[in-house]
C-alpha cells in the first residue's frame, strides 16, 4: 500500500531555547511514529545528512544546527536499536566537511555518541547506479548513501539565488560526492532531479529555527522564525516549506520537475501548526528580477531596472 | 487618582533644566518640595512654581514632607547617602546616574530598597535613545547571529567645556571620566548585548595639567557569552560622540542616537545608497533628545503607583557599578581584572 504523504509542522516560541527545540521535535517524531510514518528494524543503519553548505554557523541561517540532529539522533536511539547512525556530508566547490564538522561543532556534538560516527561523503566508496535521469545516464553515489536502511535528509529553510528555494531536495544534492559542484549549476534542476532519484530520503526534517532569506544559501540574512517541518516525503516537505515562505511552489522548476517525474506529491496531509499561521514572507533574492522573462528580453534594461527595484526595496525595508 | 508627592534632592542643571520641566508636565505629579544646600537660588523658582517645601537639608525634607517618591540629583559622590536615607523613611527613588561609587554600596541600597519594596530607578537615558533600543531588540531577535566583537565609545566636551561651570565636583573624584561617561556606556554595551562584562583590562590617560584624575580612559573586556570588545570613553572632545558597533557571525550593526545601519553578507553600494537616502530622510525630522528624560521620569512614576517597572532598575545600575569597580582595579594594577558580581535573592 502506499503510505500518504505526511507533513508536521511545529511552531517553537522562542528560538533560542534549546529545551524547547527538543521538546517540538520530539512530539513531531511521535506524531509521525504513531501514523507508523518511522519504523526501523532491530540492526538498522541510518544516514543522516545535514545541510552543511558552508563553514558557517546554524545561528546565521546558513547551516543545520548541530543540536537539532542530536535531538533527531536521541531520539532515534531511544526508539529503535540501531546498529550505527552515520552523519554525512559532502565537498563542495567551497566547502571541505572535516573542517566544518569540527569548526561548526558537529565533533563536539557528537564525540560521546559511540554508535554515531561523522562521515565525509567525498571519501567514502562510491557505488555506480544506473539512472536514466535527465542529466546523468550513470551516478556515482557514496556507498553508506546508497546502501543505509534508512536515509533521513536535515534540510534547512533557505532562500537560494538559483532554485529560489533550498530545503529537502536540494540539499540531497550536496550528497553528491564531487568538490566542484558549481560546474553542474547551469543544469541544476534536472541534477538535483537526478541524485533524488537515486535515493528519496525516508525522513525528511527542515531547521526553520533560525532560517534564512534574502541572498542564500549562504549570504542571506537570518530569519529567526522557530519553524520545525517533518515529513515522509521530500516532494511534500519542500512544497510545504515554499509555501510557508510564500514562494509559489508551481514556480521552483527542480520542485515541479520532481512532483511531475513521481518523486513525490503535491497532495498531502499536514498535521501540527497550519501554513496559514506559521506563513511569512522571505525576502527573494536580489537578482531574482534578473530572470524576470520580460525583462531578461531587453538586456540594455537589466541593470536600471533591477537597481531601481532594489533601491526601492531596500528603502522600504526596515533592517528590524 | 491621588497626586504622587514628589521631592527633589540637589537644585543643579539636570533638576532644574530636565527633570523638573518633566514633572510639572506630568499630571498625575506635584513636585512638593526641594532640597538644596543652597536654598537662596532656588527660592524664586519655587515661589513661580509655587512648591512650598524648601529644606537645606534632605533629612530634614524626608521626615516633614510626607513625600512618595524622590529625585536624587546629586554630585554622585552624595548619591549613595541620599538614596539610603530617603529608602529609610520609605520613599521610592529615582536616582541620577551613577548610583554611588562603588558596587558594594550600590548592593546595599538595591537589598534595602528590595527589603522595603521600593521602587528604585537609575537615570541611565542614554539606553533609551531610539536607535539603541533597536539595536537592542535586533541582538535580542538572533538576527545578527553570534556576536563576536563590540566596539562602544562615548566621548564629549566634560566638565567646563560643555557643561557647567558650577561642576568642580567632577574633578573630586581621581576617576572623573570613569563615573561620568564610562558609567553609561558599560550600561549601554550591557544593554544593548544583553549580556554581561566579565572581564576588564584597562588604560587611563590625563590630560588635564595639575588635576590627578583620568580624563580619558580606554577598556578592552569579555562577557559571560564570550563577546570581545572595548571600551572608550573620554572629556575634551569638542562635538559629543556616541556609538555603538556589534560584529556577529551573521552580520554587523553601527548605531549611534542619530543614525544606525545594519549590514549582512549581502551588503553592496545599492544597499549602502539605500541606508543613505533613509537617513538622510530620517534626519530632516526634529529630534527630540529630551524625549529620553521624559520616559524615564514617567516610567518611574507608572511604577511608584505600582503599574510597571522602572525602565533602568538599581540592579541594573549594581552590574554597571560592578564592572567600574573592576576597571578602577585594572587602572590602579595594570591587570586584567575579573568582575566580581554580589549575589541578590
Amino acid at each position: 500500500m502506499v503510505k500518504r504523504s505526511v507533513v508536521g509542522i511545529a511552531k517553537v516560541e522562542h528560538p533560542g531555547s534549546k529545551l524547547e527545540i527538543e521538546k517540538k521535535l520530539s512530539n513531531l517524531l511521535e506524531q509521525m511514529e504513531k501514523r507508523n510514518l518511522i519504523s526501523m528494524k532491530p540492526g538498522s543503519t541510518v544516514l543522516v545528512k545535514p545541510n552543511i553548505c558552508f563553514v558557517k554557523g546554524y545561528e546565521t541561517g546558513a547551516t543545520v544546527d548541530p543540536f537539532i540532529a542530536k535531538c533527531l539522533i536521541d531520539w532515534l536511539l531511544r526508539k529503535f536499536s540501531l546498529k550505527t547512525v552515520t552523519i554525512g556530508e559532502a565537498d563542495a566547490t567551497i566547502l571541505n566537511v572535516d573542517i566544518a564538522f569540527k569548526v561548526l561543532g558537529w565533533e563536539d556534538t557528537f564525540k560521546r555518541y559511540p554508535q554515531v560516527r561523522l562521515l565525509n561523503l567525498t571519501k567514502d566508496e562510491l557505488v555506480s547506479l544506473s539512472l536514466d535521469g535527465l542529466y546523468f545516464q550513470n551516478l556515482k553515489m557514496p556507498k553508506t548513501y546508497v546502501e543505509s536502511d534508512y536515509l533521513i535528509s536535515i534540510g534547512k529553510l533557505k532562500t537560494h539565488v538559483q532554485t529560489d528555494i533550498t530545503c529537502i531536495l536540494k540539499n540531497q544534492f550536496g550528497a553528491y560526492p564531487v568538490k566542484h559542484k558549481a560546474k553542474y549549476h547551469p543544469y541544476l534542476d534536472e541534477v538535483i532531479h537526478d541524485v533524488n532519484k537515486a535515493r528519496l530520503p525516508d525522513l525528511c526534517v527542515v531547521d526553520g529555527i533560525i532560517a534564512m532569506e534574502g541572498e542564500g544559501p549562504v549570504d542571506g540574512r537570518p530569519k529567526p522564525i522557530g519553524l520545525l517541518i517533518v515529513g515522509n516525503d521530500a516532494v511534500a516537505t519542500d512544497h510545504v516549506c515554499s509555501r510557508i515562505m510564500r514562494v509559489n511552489p508551481h514556480k521552483i522548476k527542480h520542485l515541479k520537475l520532481a512532483a511531475k517525474r513521481g518523486l513525490g506529491s503535491f497532495d498531502y496531509d499536514v498535521f501540527g501548526e497550519k501554513i496559514e499561521d506559521v506563513r511569512t514572507t522571505f525576502v527573494p533574492f536580489s537578482a531574482k528580477l534578473i530572470r524576470n522573462k520580460y525583462i531578461r528580453r531587453i538586456p540594455l534594461l537589466r541593470k536600471p531596472i533591477t537597481a531601481c527595484y532594489l533601491l526601492k526595496r531596500a528603502l522600504e525595508n526596515e533592517q528590524d | 487618582m491621588s497626586k504622587i508627592n514628589v521631592g527633589i534632592v540637589g537644585f543643579g542643571a539636570i533638576a532644574k533644566k530636565v527633570h523638573m520641566p518633566n514633572l510639572m508636565s506630568l499630571k498625575n505629579v506635584k513636585v512638593k518640595s526641594i532640597a538644596e544646600l543652597n536654598a537662596k537660588k532656588v527660592t524664586r523658582f519655587a515661589k513661580t512654581q509655587n512648591i512650598s517645601g524648601l529644606y537645606e537639608d534632605y533629612d530634614e525634607m524626608y521626615k516633614k514632607s510626607d513625600l512618595d517618591a524622590v529625585f536624587i540629583c546629586l554630585p554622585s559622590f552624595l548619591h549613595f547617602h541620599a538614596v539610603r536615607s530617603a529608602i529609610q523613611h520609605g520613599i521610592h527613588v529615582f536616582c541620577e546616574k551613577p548610583m554611588g561609587l562603588s558596587s558594594e554600596d550600590a548592593f546595599e541600597l538595591v537589598k534595602m530598597a528590595q527589603e522595603e519594596e521600593l521602587v528604585l530607578a537609575v537615570g541611565y537615558n542614554r539606553r533609551l535613545a531610539e536607535n539603541y533600543q533597536r539595536a537592542s531588540k535586533i541582538v535580542k531577535s538572533l538576527k545578527l547571529g553570534r556576536i563576536l566583537q563590540v566596539n562602544a565609545i562615548l566621548v564629549m566636551s566634560g566638565p567646563y567645556v560643555g557643561w557647567i561651570p558650577s561642576s568642580d565636583w567632577f574633578f573630586n573624584d581621581r576617576y572623573g571620566v570613569l563615573y561620568d561617561l564610562g558609567s553609561h556606556l558599560v550600561d549601554l554595551t550591557m544593554y544593548v548585548l544583553s549580556d554581561r562584562i566579565t572581564e576588564v583590562a584597562s588604560i587611563g590617560s590625563n590630560t588635564l595639567q595639575g588635576l590627578n584624575i583620568y580624563d580619558n580612559i580606554a577598556a578592552v573586556f569579555t562577557t559571560e557569552k564570550g563577546t570581545l570588545g572595548t571600551l572608550n570613553s573620554g572629556w575634551k572632545i569638542p562635538q559629543d560622540y556616541s556609538a555603538i558597533e556589534v560584529h556577529a557571525t551573521a552580520g554587523s550593526l553601527f548605531a549611534n542616537p542619530i543614525d544606525m545601519e545594519i549590514r549582512h553578507g549581502s551588503f553592496n553600494s545599492l544597499e549602502r545608497a539605500a541606508h543613505h537616502l533613509r537617513s538622510a530622510r530620517k534626519n530632516l525630522r526634529v529630534q527630540h533628545n529630551s524625549e529620553a528624560y521624559l520616559r524615564e521620569d514617567k516610567a518611574f512614576i507608572d511604577a511608584v503607583r505600582g503599574n510597571t517597572n522602572p525602565l533602568v532598575s538599581g540592579v541594573d545600575a549594581l552590574r554597571v557599578l560592578e564592572v567600574l569597580d573592576a576597571i578602577k582595579g585594572s587602572l590602579e594594577t595594570g591587570k586584567r581584572t575579573k568582575v566580581t558580581f554580589h549575589t541578590l535573592h
